[in-house]
């Protein structure tokens, strides 16, 4: 236990070093410089090993901004405090402008209901169900020249990104989910999600009220391959939950929820975290928590990966693609990460990140897929596994 | 003349009251009626279909669905106790006002409307730091000594849910209620004074019966209001607090059911024009519908 303790301090350390605005805006102004310097480099007939996708990018075949990008998704990552999309934008006399979505559950409806947005930021586990309503475009790899840097899961074909051989989704960072404690009150945190239904930690937790983060991450538990939940599993999966359910103090609405709670001292421990909220508890000031994550959590865990895609209805679709090829400038790339507490997903891209913020190493991926399958959700329909529907209908159950 | 002056009077407030009928019949009786229609179509992911015949289905999903039951407990418990508590506090107050605030009153109105300018939000979060276990109440207790660890039950559970909905419908109901006393004069309480009633008698057998519309009426709004609410109870509220509002939302957004959420949305109106119709009754059978407003 204590030599497990031990694994994870490096990544503890990350998370201790305070995480400001501040200093996400002076990286993003490194990443500024980072992206007008290979177009510098290539129009000098200069070369740098570390920016190969870039200077495809600077080949001038990725599209340049123009006009409004209407953005939906989630908070932040219309990237507002990354100078070097902001440097692109403005450099080409374009905005951006932001609506956020507090659940993935809202982008349906919100692109059945209206036409315009341009570029939509969401986690990749719901590509399939936007592209079989036909809600997405495919994103061409000539106006993002940039897809070449990514690493090679995210240039696999996987219906997270890549249907019928057509991109959908272009990853921006990716995360495991965590376990987030409070290192003034637990000193020896436990490295399995099961470690908190010791009686010690009763009325100690908050769950995030995320059915499909929790239906994934209890399908780990329990070792069954994500999003294929035998039906005669359902009871099986549910007890679980219904366990940590007793345990919990409560189950909160929303990530920002999660954060306040831990900020205030009415839990000292989450269920289904991930090291964002920890970098957003640690960042709360003078009032902040010491909150720490064990990322790699054992015995069963998940991963996902956030990123865009553009609606097939948008007007302004060139320069949501600008936008992209943007955020896979390795430098660009990094800021997001470290902005995020995530991973990169660029060849080149982590050495721009500090020692200290190498969360999830890029050589070793294999293995944190391998801790942490990336997650998928349930089927619609499905005669031998358990439904979205089914899922939810037990989530509120126990919840109520 | 008469029957002219009739007719002009008619005509007014039939312009008047129009803009407001419109409103009513574009924003709630519309999406009322269709949500009727989709509740008897096929779900199709994030669609619906009208190929096949109108169906029950969804209505007998809705019922065989296990959480429906708690949830809809859930639901009536918090909008009961939410509907009672406004009542409580806001027929006192508003009785207070009414007559004793004297020049006050409409500055007390004004400070009970002011309540209504904090977001919504704000007033759940606040509410939270309030009740919370290092919170201003704990605080005060464990500092009075009259307990020694925090009071859990505080927050996170339906007691939190409940007194931060009433805070937030309080105001509403006041106003309500004001309006109600309004034009009951004063000299009605001398009047039964002076033939023997005692305060009790004089609640009882006139002042009830005299603003039991507007009390039935601020009850029902709190009713509604409450128990369809589905944000204060994943704030506020403990692990096991979900109410229906909860499921209606995921029917739609996590499923993509329309049909099935339309369905349990018009169970849930079904159920609140029933109790409007029990209470009705009520007021017809003892009579109190009949009293008419003096001028």
């Amino acid at each position: 236990m204590g030599d497990e303790r031990e694994a994870h301090e490096p990544i503890n350390a990350l998370l201790r070093a305070e995480f400001t605005r501040r200093r996400a805006l002076r990286y993003g102004a490194g990443a500024a410089a980072g992206l007008a310097l290979p177009g510098f480099l290539a129009a000098c007939g200069g070369d740098d090993a570390s920016t190969t996708s870039s200077t495809t990018a600077a080949s001038g075949a990725a599209p340049k901004p123009t006009g409004t990008i209407d953005f939906f998704g989630w908070e932040g990552e219309d990237l507002k405090d990354v100078s070097a999309i902001q440097t692109l934008l403005k450099s080409n006399g374009a905005d951006l402008k932001a609506s956020f979505m507090p659940t993935l559950d809202d982008i349906t409806p919100k692109l059945q209901s209206s036409e315009g947005t341009d570029l939509l930021a969401y986690t990749s586990i719901v590509t399939e169900r936007l592209q079989t309503a036909d809600l997405l475009q495919p994103i061409p790899p000539e106006k993002v020249p940039n897809v070449s840097g990514l690493l090679p899961l995210w240039q696999e074909d996987n219906p997270q990104w890549i249907e019928d051989g057509q991109r959908l989704f272009v990853p921006s960072f990716f995360q495991t989910f965590s376990l987030i404690y409070n290192s003034d009150e637990i000193s020896d945190p436990p490295s399995e999600y099961r470690g908190l239904l010791e009686p010690e930690y009763k009325d100690q937790i908050v769950t995030w009220a995320e059915p499909n983060g929790a239906f994934g991450v209890l399908s780990a538990m329990l070792d069954i391959e994500q999003g294929k939940v035998p039906k005669d599993r359902l009871d099986e999966l549910a007890e679980l939950f219904a366990q940590f359910i007793a345990q919990s103090k409560s189950v909160a609405a929303s990530p920002g929820d999660i954060v306040t709670q831990l900020v205030a001292g009415e839990v000292n421990a989450v269920f289904l975290g991930t090291p964002q909220f920890t970098l957003f508890a640690n960042g709360a000031g003078s009032n902040g928590a010491a909150a720490r994550d064990v990322v790699d959590v054992q015995n069963g865990n998940m991963s996902f990966t956030d990123g865009y895609g553009v609606p097939a209805g948008a007007d302004n679709a060139d320069s949501a693609f600008a936008f992209i090829n943007a955020i896979l400038e390795p430098k660009t790339n990094a800021a997001i990460s470290e902005a995020f507490a995530g991973g990169v997903v660029v060849e080149g891209a982590e050495e721009f990140l500090p020692k200290d913020r190498q969360l999830y190493p890029a050589d070793d991926l294999d293995t944190i897929f391998e801790t942490a399958p990336l997650q998928v959700l349930a089927p619609l329909e499905s005669d031998e596994y358990v439904t979205q529907g089914e899922w939810i209908e037990r989530f509120t159950q126990l919840t109520s | 003349m008469a029957a002219s002056a009739h007719r002009r009077s008619r005509n007014q407030a039939i312009a008047l009251s129009a803009p407001a009928a419109l409103g009513l019949l574009l924003f709630f009786a519309a999406p009322i009626a269709a949500f009727f229609v989709y509740s008897f179509l096929t779900g199709a992911t994030f669609s619906f279909t009208a190929d096949t015949p109108f169906t029950l289905q969804n209505y007998v999903d809705v019922f065989q669905a296990p959480s429906t039951g708690d949830l809809l407990f859930n639901s009536a418990i918090v909008g009961l106790l939410v509907g009672i508590t406004c009542l409580a506090i806001g027929i006192p107050f508003a009785y207070w006002v009414r007559y004793h605030a004297g020049r006050l009153q409409s500055l007390i109105l004004l400070l009970v409307i002011a309540a209504l300018f904090t977001s919504y939000l704000v007033r759940i979060y606040a509410w939270r730091s309030m009740l919370g276990t290092d919170g201003v109440i704990n605080s005060a207790i464990q500092s009075l000594g009259l307990s020694e660890e925090p009071l859990e039950f505080l927050v996170f559970s339906r007691f939190a849910v409940v007194v931060a909905i009433v805070h937030i419908l309080l105001p509403f109901v006041i106003l309500i209620l004001y309006a109600g006393f309004r034009p009951l004069d004063p000299r009605y309480f001398e009047a039964s004074e002076d033939l023997g009633a005692g305060m009790f008698q004089r609640w009882r057998r006139m002042v009830m019966p005299l603003i039991a519309v507007p009390v039935a009426s601020a009850f029902m709004l709190c009713f509604v209001v409450a128990s369809a609410d589905y944000v204060t109870p994943q704030f506020l509220g403990g692990p096991e607090s979900s109410m229906v509002g909860v499921q209606i939302q995921n029917y739609f957004k996590a499923q993509g059911d329309y049909p099935l959420g339309a369905a349990l949305a018009v169970v849930v109106v079904l159920g609140y024009l029933a109790i409007q119709g029990l209470i009705l009754l009520a007021m017809r059978l003892t009579g109190v519908r009949r009293i008419e407003w003096g001028t």
